[in-house]
């Protein structure tokens, strides 16, 4: 059976730091942790955009990204094989992932570094769970 | 975590253990737990460059390596205990902030060892000067 993000939606509630790869138009990976993967819908997710110069030029070029995300209570793991769809900085979704990252960063100390500067929408293509993890099956 | 990419452009990420870098500072060893393998050992294989980020999970102190691939081996002794070594201080560092200790059942054993031979290395830690 095929997952998608409703399957997963325990690993976005930004208890385990998400990481992201993206790659430019030469083929050179681009590594990034996120503060917050928010859910849009089953096949959506947006993450915050907030200092990634070079994840912004590659997605620019290339759209494709793999984000790697962890379920806090059973340390499953699964790969989000994603495309960059646009950038939000307004509206609801924006606003509902800036009051998110404004508690994260409060929590950490670091209000001044992680000011979110858009919500960037990605369509899951597919969701992979990584074998040989506490996963297999959904949470 | 270390990111790849196939032929054809398509990014992929993964978690490593253990690094360890050479006396001269030129290369860099981690450990590959089997379910990390796939699609990682195919994009070396084909000549993908990659990324290798580094991240203490408490201060978010962040460092990223990029290189190629020159060997892809068996891990012997000295990689196991150091994938091992890595491994538990990974989680005591996130316990501490909070992750549950089901961090622990995060497999680490190794199955394969990248030796990349760094081209860049930078500082990454999260602010307005991150790449």
């Amino acid at each position: 059976m095929s997952l998608t993000v409703d399957d997963i939606k325990t690993c976005l509630e930004g208890v385990v730091p998400a990481t992201m790869t993206t790659a430019d138009t030469d083929g050179v990976p681009h590594v990034v942790t996120l503060s917050k993967v928010e859910y849009v819908d089953a096949t959506h997710i947006a993450l915050s955009r907030q200092f990634f110069r070079t994840t912004v030029a590659n997605l620019a070029n290339n759209p494709r990204a793999c984000v790697f995300v962890t379920d806090p209570i059973t340390y499953a793991m699964y790969k989000l094989h994603a495309r960059f769809v646009r950038s939000e900085n307004e509206g609801p979704l924006f606003e509902r992932m800036r009051t998110r990252i404004e508690a994260i960063a409060s929590m950490m100390g670091m209000e001044d570094v992680f000011r979110l500067q858009a919500a960037d929408v990605f369509e899951v293509d597919r969701v992979e769970s990584v074998a040989g993890a506490r996963s297999g099956d959904p949470p | 975590m270390v990111g790849s990419v196939s032929p054809d452009g398509v990014p992929d990420c993964a978690r490593v253990w253990g690094p360890a870098v050479s006396d001269d500072g030129r290369r860099i060893r981690v450990s590959l737990p089997a379910h990390t393998a796939d699609p990682l050992l195919d994009n070396v294989e084909a000549g993908s460059v990659v990324a290798l980020s580094f991240a203490d999970v408490v201060t978010f102190e962040t460092y990223q390596v990029k290189g190629r691939a020159v060997a892809v081996g068996e891990p012997v002794a000295a990689d196991r205990a150091a994938a091992r070594k890595h491994h538990e201080a990974f989680c005591s560092r996130a316990i501490s902030v909070g992750i549950p200790e089901t961090v622990r059942a995060c497999p680490y054993e190794p199955a394969h060892v990248l030796t990349i031979e760094i081209d860049r290395l930078f500082v990454q830690t999260p602010g307005v000067r991150a790449p």
